[in-house]
C-alpha cells in the first residue's frame, strides 16, 4: 500500500517535470525557431495568412541567405522585393565582418592586460588592491549611456568618429573590469604554489604564466575570452551613436536599421538575424561548461 | 648598484602590481573615467543645435529636466515608465528563472536539454532579439497574431507596439524572455550548494512540496536571490535600449519613453546634449544607488568565498 | 663562516609577527630540521630563505653573498611543498625536466639526469604518467626527485610527509635519511637540508641539527641528542619527547655540603647538581622547577631513603612501555616503566629519580638553571 503510493506520487512527479520542461522548452525555443523558419520561407509567403509554421517545398527558399552571403538575387524575386533587397541587405556581412574584427581586437586586449591584472589582484597584496579593485566593478555596472554624450563629443573633438579603434578602445575598456573580475575568482581558486614551485624551478614572472599559470588557467581564461567576444559583439548603445558608415558599423547597428526601414524584406531580416546570431550562440554551445561555469563563479 | 626588474619587482609588490594593471587602468580610465567626468562639465553647458553656446548654465538643465513644463512631464514620465518596466521585468524574471531553476534541480535526464537551450536566449545580441520580436509581434503577418486568431482567441489581428497600453509590456516580454537564463544558471548554482541531506531532513518531518519550499529552499537560497534582484535591476533600467529603440522608438506616444531612451533621444535627435548628460547623471546616481547595495552591502566577493568555502 | 646565514630576520604581516629577530647559521652539507608548534614561524622562515618572501628586516647570505634581494628563481634552491605542488599539467618526466628546461640544458643531458633522479628515488617506470595518475608515496617521490635534480645549493622541504599515512611516513624518512647521506658524502656540491616539520620523530632522526622555534624566534639549536638530554629552556624541554617531561615546581636548597629540591614537603637529594645550579645562581635557597622525563622516573622498593611516596593511578599499557599516571601528593606525575613491573592502578609505591637525569629550571626567565 504504501509502496504504491511512494512510487504514484513519485510516477506523478516525473510527468509533471517532464510537462513543465516540455513547456520550458517551447517558451525558450519558439522565438529562435521562428526566425530560423521565415529566413527560409519566400517573401510572398511570409505575407500569408495564417503564417506557414513549416517552409514546405513550395514556400522554401534559400535566397536570404544566399543574397546576404553572395549579393546576388534570384530571379523569382519580385522587383519591389529586389528594390527591398539591395538597400540594405549587402550590410549585411560587412556588420558582421566589423563586429567579429572589433569583438576579436577586444577579446585579444582583455587577454594581454585583463589576464595579468587579474593575476595581480589575486596574488600580490598591494597598497591601494581592494579600492582598486572596487573602483574596477563599479565601472563595470555604470550605464553606458552616461557616457555616450561625452564620448560622443570627445571623439568629434579628436576626429575618431565612425572608427573601429575607437569602439575597440571603449568596448576593451568596458569588458576589462569583467574579465579581470572572474580571472581574479579562478586564479584564487589555484593554489599558489604551483606559481611558487615554478619560480623555484628557475621562471621569471613571464616564464611562471606562460608555462604554469595559463595552462592551469586555461577553462578560466576560455570563460573570460568568450564573455569579452560576446560583449564587444553584442554593443549597441556605443555602436548605434558612434558609427555612420560601414567603416565601422556593427551587425548590431546594422540589423536594427534593418528592421526600422518599413521596406526591408522580412524573410531577408529573418535571415540576417539568424546570420547575426550564429557565431556567439555557437561559441556560447560549444563552450558551455566554462560559459555557465564562468557566469556563477561569482555572482555577477 | 642597479637592480634587476626581477630584484625591484622582489623588494616592492605595490609598484610591480600597479606596472601591470597600468594598461587595464589607462583604458578605463580614458574611455570610462574621463568622459564620466567630462559629462558633468557637459551637463553644466548650453547647448544649440549640437554644439555648445558657450553659456555656462551651471544647474540650469538639472533644474529645467525637474521644473519646466516642457521637459519635466517626459522626465516624470519616463521615471515612471522605467519604474514599471523594471519592476514587472524584474520581477518575472526572478520568479520564472526560479521555477526554471528548481525543474533543473530536480536532475533528471531532461535537464541538460534544458541547460543547453538556456544558453541561446543568453548568446543572442540584444538588437537581434529585438528583430526577432519585432517580427513575431508584426501586426499584420507577425506569428503571434497567427497563433492567437487559429486558436479563436481574437477575431482581428492586432498591434501590440502600436498600442499605448501594450507596447511597453511587448518589450518587457522579449526583455524576460533574454534575461532569464542568466539568472536560472545563478539560482542552480546556488540551488546545488545545498545539500540532499537538508530536504531528506524535510521530509522525515513530514514537509509537503511547498512547505519545503517556503521553510528550507528559499532561506537557504536568500543570498543568491537578493544578488538576483539587485544585479536584475541594475540590468533592466538600461539592457533594454536596444528592445525600444527596435520595437517602439519611446512610442506609442511617449508609452515605452524609459530613461534610457529619452537620454538618447533627447541628446541624438534633439542634439540637447547639455540635457541629455544631465539627465544620464540622474540615471547614473540612481543605479548608484542600486552598485553599492550590490557591491557593498551584498558584497559578491564574500559571498562567493561562502558559498564555495561550503 | 656560515654557508647560508640569517641575520636578525623578521617578518611581520600586517601587524603580526610571524618572525622576530631570528638569528641562524647553516653550514654546507647538513640536515637542519625547524622544529616548533603549529604557527611559530617555521614555514615563514623557510619561505624567506627561498625568497618566497620578502622579510620586513634582517640580511640573508648565501656563500658569502647577500642575496636578501634576489627573486627565487636566482637562488638556485629546491623546495618540495606541502602539497607538494606537481605541475599536475606535466607529465612526471616534464615536472623534473621542468628546472633544466628553464635552464636551457641541451636535451641529452636533461634525458640522462631525469632518468637518474627518477632511479633514485624509484620512480622511472612512472615517468610518462601524469600527477593524477600516481599514488601519495609515488608523488611525494616525484616531488624528491624534482628536487633532486637540480642539484641545488640548498634544499627546502616544508613538512613534506605530513600527507602520508603513518607507515609510508616511516619508510619515506629512512630513505630521505640514506639520500642525505649520499648527498653529503659527494664531492662537487654537498646537499644542505633544511627541513620544516612539527613531528619530533622526524626531526630527532633525520637531523643533524635541529632548531626548535617557538613564536617567531629559535629557542634552541642543537644536535638531536643535546636537544632531548640537555634542554636550554622549559618550552624546549616539553616540546621535545613524548609524554613530554613531568614539571615540579619547588624550590631548590643548599643543605650540608649538599643541595635539595624541596616540594610539598617533600625533599628529593639532587648532590652536585643541585649544588652547581645554586652556584651558578650565586643563591643559597631559589624556587625551582624540576623537570624529569617519564622514563627516569623509577618505582622504588619500599622505604627506600629519598624516595616520594605515590599512589598508582592508572596503568596503560603501550606495547613496549607501561605508562603509568601517578599521584605525589596534589601533583601528576608520568612515568614510563617496563611491561615486566607488576604494578595495579590503586597501589602505593614509592618513586625516585637519579639526580643526574633531573634539569633545573628557573620559574621567571624559564631557562635551564645549568645553562
Ligand atoms: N600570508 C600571511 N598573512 C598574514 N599572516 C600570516 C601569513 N602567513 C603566515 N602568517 C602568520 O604568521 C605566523 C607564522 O606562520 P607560519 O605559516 O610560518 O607557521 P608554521 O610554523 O609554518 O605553522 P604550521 O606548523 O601550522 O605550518 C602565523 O601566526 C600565521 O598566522
Ligand atoms: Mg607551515
Amino acid at each position: 500500500m504504501l509502496a504504491n503510493t511512494i512510487s504514484g506520487r513519485r510516477w506523478r512527479k516525473q510527468l509533471l517535470t517532464l510537462v513543465a520542461t516540455a513547456l520550458i522548452l517551447i517558451y525558450i525555443l519558439a522565438p529562435i525557431c521562428w526566425a530560423i523558419v521565415s529566413s527560409f520561407q519566400k517573401e510572398s509567403a511570409l505575407e500569408d495568412r495564417p503564417p506557414h509554421f513549416f517552409p514546405t517545398a513550395e514556400i522554401f527558399t534559400l535566397s536570404h541567405y544566399k543574397f546576404i552571403f553572395t549579393g546576388q538575387i534570384d530571379k523569382e524575386a519580385t522587383t519591389m522585393i529586389q528594390a527591398q533587397y539591395t538597400m540594405s541587405g549587402t550590410y549585411i556581412l560587412p556588420g558582421i565582418v566589423n563586429s567579429i574584427v572589433i569583438a576579436l581586437a577586444v577579446t585579444a586586449i582583455n587577454l594581454l592586460f585583463g589576464l595579468p591584472a587579474g593575476h595581480a589582484f589575486a596574488r600580490y597584496q598591494f597598497w591601494g588592491s581592494s579600492q582598486v579593485f572596487m573602483g574596477f566593478l563599479v565601472t563595470r555596472l555604470l550605464p553606458a549611456i552616461s557616457i555616450v554624450i561625452p564620448m560622443y563629443i570627445l571623439l568629434q573633438q579628436f576626429d575618431l568618429l565612425d572608427t573601429k579603434r575607437a569602439l575597440v578602445g571603449i568596448y576593451s575598456a568596458i569588458t576589462l573590469p569583467f574579465t579581470i573580475w572572474i580571472l581574479k575568482a579562478y586564479f584564487q581558486n589555484i593554489p599558489v604554489e604551483y606559481e611558487e614551485a615554478a619560480r623555484m624551478d628557475g621562471c621569471g614572472y613571464l616564464r611562471t604564466m606562460w608555462r604554469v599559470v595559463i595552462p592551469l588557467a586555461r577553462p578560466g581564461i576560455i570563460a573570460a575570452a568568450i564573455f569579452a567576444f560576446m560583449a564587444a559583439y553584442d554593443e549597441f548603445v556605443f555602436a548605434t551613436v558612434l558609427t555612420s558608415s560601414l567603416n565601422s558599423k556593427t551587425q548590431t547597428v546594422i540589423i536594427a536599421g534593418l528592421a526600422q526601414g518599413l521596406s526591408a524584406s522580412r524573410g531577408l531580416i529573418a535571415a540576417a538575424a539568424v546570420v547575426c546570431f550564429l557565431p556567439p550562440v555557437l561559441l556560447a554551445i560549444l563552450f558551455r561548461k566554462q560559459v555557465v561555469q564562468g557566469l556563477t563563479t561569482r555572482f555577477a | 648598484m642597479t637592480l634587476t626588474f626581477e630584484q625591484r619587482h622582489h623588494r616592492n609588490t605595490t609598484a610591480f602590481a600597479y606596472r601591470i594593471l597600468l594598461p587595464s587602468l589607462a583604458f578605463v580610465l580614458i574611455f570610462i573615467g574621463y568622459p564620466l567626468v567630462y559629462s558633468i562639465w557637459i551637463s553644466f553647458q548650453d547647448f544649440k543645435y549640437g554644439v555648445p553656446t558657450g553659456n555656462v548654465i551651471w544647474f540650469r538643465n538639472f533644474l529645467d529636466i525637474l521644473t519646466s513644463s516642457t521637459v519635466a512631464p517626459q522626465f516624470y514620465n519616463s521615471l515612471l515608465v522605467t519604474l514599471k518596466f523594471t519592476v514587472v521585468a524584474v520581477a518575472a524574471v526572478v520568479i520564472i528563472s526560479l521555477g526554471i531553476a528548481l525543474i533543473i534541480n530536480e536532475r533528471f535526464r531532461g535537464n541538460d536539454l534544458l541547460k543547453l537551450a538556456l544558453l541561446l536566449p543568453y548568446a543572442i545580441p540584444g538588437p537581434v532579439n529585438a528583430v526577432m520580436w519585432n517580427w513575431i509581434y508584426d501586426p499584420t503577418f507577425g506569428v503571434l497574431n497567427g497563433l492567437l486568431y487559429q486558436v479563436g482567441f481574437i477575431k482581428e489581428y492586432f498591434t501590440i507596439t502600436g498600442n499605448p497600453d501594450l507596447a511597453l509590456w511587448g518589450i518587457a516580454f522579449a526583455y524576460i524572455w533574454k534575461f532569464v537564463p542568466y539568472s536560472t544558471f545563478l539560482f542552480v548554482a546556488g540551488l546545488s550548494t545545498i545539500p540532499q541531506s537538508v530536504y531528506e531532513a524535510a521530509q522525515m518531518d513530514c514537509a509537503g512540496t511547498w512547505r519545503i519550499f517556503r521553510k528550507v529552499t528559499l532561506p537557504l537560497l536568500m543570498p543568491v536571490l537578493q544578488m538576483v534582484l539587485v544585479i536584475q535591476t541594475i540590468f533592466a533600467l538600461l539592457m533594454h535600449f536596444g528592445l525600444v529603440f527596435v520595437l517602439t522608438r519611446g512610442g506609442p506616444g511617449n508609452a515605452t519613453s524609459t530613461l534610457a531612451w529619452l537620454i538618447y533621444n533627447e541628446s541624438f535627435t534633439f542634439t540637447q546634449f547639455g540635457r541629455g548628460a544631465a539627465m544620464a547623471i540622474m540615471l547614473s546616481l540612481i543605479m548608484i544607488v542600486f552598485i553599492y547595495l550590490y557591491l557593498v552591502v551584498l558584497n559578491p566577493e564574500k559571498r562567493s568565498a561562502r558559498t564555495q568555502g561550503a | 663562516m656560515g654557508f647560508l646565514k640569517l641575520e636578525k630576520i623578521t617578518k611581520r604581516f600586517s601587524g603580526s609577527l610571524a618572525v622576530d629577530h631570528l638569528d641562524l647559521e647553516v653550514e654546507e652539507g647538513e640536515f637542519l630540521v625547524l622544529l616548533g608548534p603549529s604557527g611559530c614561524g617555521k614555514t615563514t622562515t623557510l619561505r624567506m630563505i627561498a625568497g618566497l618572501e620578502v622579510q620586513t628586516e634582517g640580511k640573508i647570505t648565501l656563500e658569502g653573498k647577500d642575496i636578501s634581494d634576489s627573486p627565487p628563481e636566482r637562488r638556485d634552491m629546491a623546495m618540495v611543498f606541502q602539497n607538494l605542488a606537481l605541475y599536475p599539467h606535466m607529465t612526471v618526466f616534464d615536472n623534473i625536466a621542468f628546472y633544466l628546461q628553464n635552464i636551457r640544458t641541451p636535451k641529452e643531458t636533461i634525458e640522462q639526469k631525469v632518468r637518474q633522479a627518477a632511479r633514485q628515488v624509484g620512480i622511472e617506470e612512472f615517468l610518462t604518467r601524469y600527477p593524477n595518475q600516481l599514488s601519495g608515496g609515488q608523488r611525494q617521490r616525484v616531488a624528491l626527485a624534482r628536487a633532486l635534480v637540480r642539484c641545488p645549493k640548498v634544499f627546502l622541504l616544508d613538512e613534506p610527509l605530513s600527507s602520508l599515512d603513518a607507515k609510508l611516513r616511516a619508510g619515506m624518512r629512512s630513505e630521505l635519511k640514506l639520500l642525505h647521506r649520499n648527498l653529503s658524502q659527494s664531492k662537487e656540491r654537498k646537499g644542505t637540508f633544511i627541513y620544516v616539520t612539527h613531528d619530533q620523530v622526524e626531526a630527532l632522526t633525520l637531523g643533524t641539527r635541529v632548531a626548535v622555534m617557538n613564536k617567531g624566534n629559535i629557542v634552541q639549536l642543537s644536535t638531536p641528542r643535546d636537544l632531548y638530554n640537555k634542554p636550554r629552556n622549559l618550552f624546549a624541554s616539553t616540546f621535545v619527547g613524548s609524554p613530554s617531561m613531568n614539571l615540579i615546581e619547588g624550590s631548590l636548597e643548599r643543605e650540608n655540603g649538599s643541595a635539595a629540591f624541596i616540594f610539598q614537603g617533600n625533599r628529593i637529594a639532587l648532590g652536585e647538581i643541585g649544588v652547581a645550579a645554586l652556584k651558578r645562581a650565586n643563591r643559597a635557597q631559589m624556587p625551582a622547577i624540576l623537570g624529569v622525563r617519564p622514563e627516569s622516573v623509577k618505582i622504588a622498593s619500599p622505604g627506600m631513603t629519598g624516595a616520594l611516596a605515590a599512589q598508582v593511578v592508572t596503568v596503560e599499557p603501550l606495547g613496549q612501555n607501561n605508562l603509568i599516571n601517578l599521584q605525589v601528593g596534589d601533583r601528576m606525575l608520568i612515568a614510563l616503566v617496563s611491561p615486566d613491573l607488576a604494578i595495579h592502578e590503586g597501589e602505593n609505591v614509592n618513586v625516585c629519580f637519579q639526580p643526574q637525569a633531573t634539569h633545573l629550571f628557573d620559574p621567571q626567565t624559564e631557562e635551564n638553571l645549568l645553562g
